[in-house]
């Protein structure tokens, strides 16, 4: 509550303070989007948190964009793939420049891969090139294998053509490759004059998306400008976007109502009902790409016991959960990549066909089993976000583990930036996780979970690589998608993680808002949107 | 001819005290509704077949109903707001309580010290307060939580280490007047160790400033109770306290008031109480001071 309260004052001083420098930020110029908490990083190559994602689209363009289901260019005004699908060439616009007017290369999108992959960068998006889609020489740089972009298979012939080569052909590809949230270009100079640090410093920062960093105000907001040097700059009709940070939901719904925003990160969930009633045209609920799921860290002794694993997944009963208790539209989910591709012949833990009260009555043989009962509770924390919606499921969860199992599970909701950190520490028993995927198929989710995608779920698990090897050898899509199911059917027999739901996005956009397109992975860059 | 008729019966301070205290109807009628409720918190939870930590799934958000069992209905889990309220209410009032004697005692025995032995000591005991005065207080009870590793106990540590400060230096101030009259002369004349003195001397001879302060205390507590408790550093989840049962209920304000007005309404009714009461103790013990 402080800190909502200090980003509103802050917020309207600095905005009392810019009306009076500069005319030109007056306010009926702006786009007003909540991001709900804080971005966790600016910097483009490391950050992997969907909110941020959105702020740094409009800043940066990739080769190509998104907007709602299409695929449109970007910087590349043209690509091809070549006959085995192995071999994309991006040919890039000419007259292309960064926001400070030096000339845009090819190169600086292989520099831009090169930043990402090198492992003293930091960045937690490196498993895209090697798992999800398998770029030549990727997985050798994130090794440490290779320090330079020599073996990589991303190159620039020219300055006006991008090849990239993979290992592997993949379906998705076009998903990952060249999007702004996992292929920006680098600017090299300044990153190498001043480091990372140039990326939360709106006055140095180099940007060549369709937005210019203006303010950059931690736990308040980020102000962008309409770029000039932007090769479409014509068709760019908002000049300022400003994202605020508003942690808390019910506060940006009043953010909302009172004019401050246009576009809200969330709609509280118990005004839900109320809203759909009486301006149903500004809800804007859309089947998202983004599953919820229940890790449980296999370091800590309880959690090595399958049995116990298996009790507190199924006894967690998905349908009152979404239902009756979270009531945010989500949809429970027995499986863990929830299955978006209708081919996709989705493989579902064992216990998914019984009812709860066998589910349950199971769930506590097993956890009767795993050594735990009435004289000796199992003692757990669960880690979600502050977001209230994540909250109310961490409760929920809580209070049938309690009911059905005795288990006594205490919620410690962190800030979104110290719930990502502390996950990579370790220091939960329960991690509320969820994940976003950038397209609608099993192998946005699944490649994640490999352990040498993402070491941080300490599972080992040769069977589970070697099935995921497997798959992305696969040409044929069916056949591709059965053998993925085979994998996802080895990460649901070993309950590392218990999957619980597939949820929506919700935002209330302002009807003086236009241009708002249905996105399954909420791409909705401010380049695309008009303002009334 | 006899005139015991007409001596006044020797009545002791305390007695007149409490006379006078009696005449407040005001704290009067506070200390009956206060009685109520601690009641109610402590004893009312064991006539409802269920506790606060128990879910109905299949009787969630019921409205306030008062033929059923759910006489305020139910939270957004099943779980009684009644009870949940009174569970909340035993956490809230225990700590309170037990916080402001705590408070009192280390604050009393510190204070007392210090006034009474004086010169460097004394200015070093009350440096360490002006320094521990100079802390912001939320911060230190977030940085005493991450020490004790949060729940109950370090809470309940938290908040008694930064109230005892107040008490110390009022009891140093009349600790130091006391040190110099005759009765403590003549009891360090009769052979009285220093500590004996500020046992049965001294400490005696603040109580009623400590009564009325503590009693000031209690309200305090509370309200830093419930505080961090809606700032999410305090009792958490499921476990209810006045706090945590506010923070929900201010989630759903616009929808569903019920859920906010229970626990706040119970909250300020206690605060009112004891702030009655002080305020009545007060009066009584201090008439000078009306």
């Amino acid at each position: 509550m402080t800190t909502t309260r200090f980003s509103i004052l802050a917020g309207s001083w600095l905005a009392l303070a810019c009306a009076f420098a500069a005319p030109a930020f007056a306010q009926d110029d702006t786009l007003d989007r909540g991001i709900g908490s804080e971005w966790s990083s600016m910097d483009p190559h490391v950050n992997f948190d969907a909110a941020a994602g959105s702020i740094l689209s409009d800043a940066y363009e990739g080769l190509v964009n998104y907007n709602g289901y299409d695929i449109l260019p970007g910087a590349a005004k043209s690509w091809e793939v070549s006959e085995d699908g192995l071999t994309y060439t991006f040919n890039l616009r000419e007259g292309l420049v960064w926001s400070n007017g030096d000339p845009l290369v090819a190169q600086d999108y292989v520099d831009g891969l090169m930043r990402t992959l090198l492992p003293d960068t930091g960045s937690e998006r490196g498993y895209y090139f090697t798992s999800v889609v398998q770029v030549v020489g990727a997985a050798d740089i994130i090794n440490g294998d290779a320090t330079d972009a020599s073996g990589l298979g991303m190159t620039a012939p020219d300055d006006r053509t991008v090849v990239i080569q993979l290992e592997n052909p993949a379906p998705h590809v076009m998903n990952i490759l060249g999007g702004a949230f996992s292929m920006p270009p680098l600017h090299s100079p300044s990153v190498e004059a001043e480091g990372a640090g140039v990326f939360v410093n709106p006055a140095r920062v180099v940007t060549n998306g369709a937005y210019l960093i203006r303010e950059i105000v931690p736990q308040s907001h980020v102000l962008l400008e309409r770029n000039p040097l932007y090769w479409d700059a014509a068709n760019v009709s908002i000049p300022f976007v400003k994202y605020h940070v508003t942690e808390d939901a019910s506060t940006e719904l009043l953010r909302y109502q009172a004019g401050e925003l246009e576009v809200t990160y969330d709609i509280p969930l118990a005004q839900m009902e109320g809203l759909q009633a009486t301006v149903p045209d500004e809800v804007k609920i859309t089947a998202g790409v983004d599953i919820v799921y229940y890790s449980f860290n296999l370091l800590r002794e309880p959690f090595q016991d399958i049995n116990l694993r298996r009790a507190l997944t199924i006894a967690i009963d998905r349908e009152t959960l979404e239902g009756r208790i979270v009531r945010a539209g989500a949809t429970p989910n027995y499986s863990f990549s929830g299955g978006f591709d209708p081919n996709y012949k989705m493989p579902v833990f064992d216990e998914a066909a019984m009812t709860q009260e066998e589910r349950n009555a199971l769930a506590q043989e097993l956890y009767a089993a795993a050594g735990y009962g009435p004289d000796n509770p199992l003692r757990i924390t669960i880690l979600p976000t502050v977001a209230e919606e994540s909250v109310r499921r961490a409760q929920g969860i809580a209070l049938m583990w309690k009911q059905v199992l005795g288990v006594d599970a205490v919620v410690e909701p962190q800030e979104r930036k110290a719930w990502l950190d502390a996950f990579y520490a370790g220091t939960w028993d329960v991690f509320a996780d969820n994940l976003v995927g950038d397209f609608p198929g099993p192998e946005t989710f699944l490649p994640y979970m490999r352990p040498s995608a993402e070491a941080g779920y300490n599972w080992v698990s040769p069977e589970y690589e070697a099935a995921m090897d497997v798959a992305s050898a696969q040409t044929d899509p069916q056949a591709r998608l059965d053998a993925l199911a085979v994998a996802e059917k080895i990460l649901l027999d070993d309950y590392i993680v218990a999957p619980i739901s597939i949820i929506p996005t919700r935002r209330m956009v302002s009807p003086r808002v236009g241009g708002w397109l249905e996105s399954p992975v909420g791409y909705h860059n401010s380049q695309y949107l008009t303002l009334e | 001819m006899s005139d015991t008729s007409l001596a006044p019966i020797p009545q002791s301070t305390l007695s007149l005290q409490m006379g006078r205290f009696r005449q407040n109807r005001l704290a009067m009628a506070s200390i009956v509704v206060l009685t109520a409720i601690i009641l109610a918190c402590f004893i009312g939870p064991f006539f409802f077949p269920f506790t606060g930590e128990d879910a109905d799934f299949d009787a969630i958000n019921l409205g306030v109903d008062f033929t059923s069992i759910h006489l305020f209905g139910t939270d957004n889990f099943g779980r009684d707001l009644l009870v949940r309220t009174l569970e909340g209410g035993r956490v809230s009032l225990t700590i309170g309580f037990l916080g402001a004697v705590v408070a009192a005692i280390i604050g009393v025995l510190y204070g007392a010290i210090s006034g009474f032995i004086g010169g460097r000591i004394d200015r070093i005991m009350m440096r360490l307060v002006e320094v521990l005065y100079g802390f912001p207080y939320v911060i230190l009870v977030i940085l005493l939580s991450l020490l004790f590793g949060g729940g109950n106990l370090a809470l309940f540590a938290a908040i008694v280490f930064t109230l005892w400060l107040t008490p110390a230096v009022i009891v140093r101030g009349q600790a130091q007047s006391l040190a110099r009259r005759e009765f403590v002369e003549a009891a360090r004349a009769g052979g009285m160790t220093d500590g004996q003195i500020i046992v049965t001397h001294i400490v005696p001879n603040t109580l009623s400033t400590v009564i009325v302060y503590s009693s000031l205390l209690v309200p305090e507590v509370i309200l830093s109770e419930s505080f961090l408790s809606f700032l999410g550093i305090g009792i958490k989840e499921p476990q209810a306290s006045w706090g945590n049962l506010i923070q929900s209920g201010t989630a759903a304000m616009s929808t569903d008031i019920r859920l906010l007005l229970l626990p706040a309404g119970m909250l300020a009714t206690v605060l009112f109480c004891l702030n009655f009461i002080a305020d009545g103790l007060r009066d009584a013990f201090d008439p000078n001071d009306r």
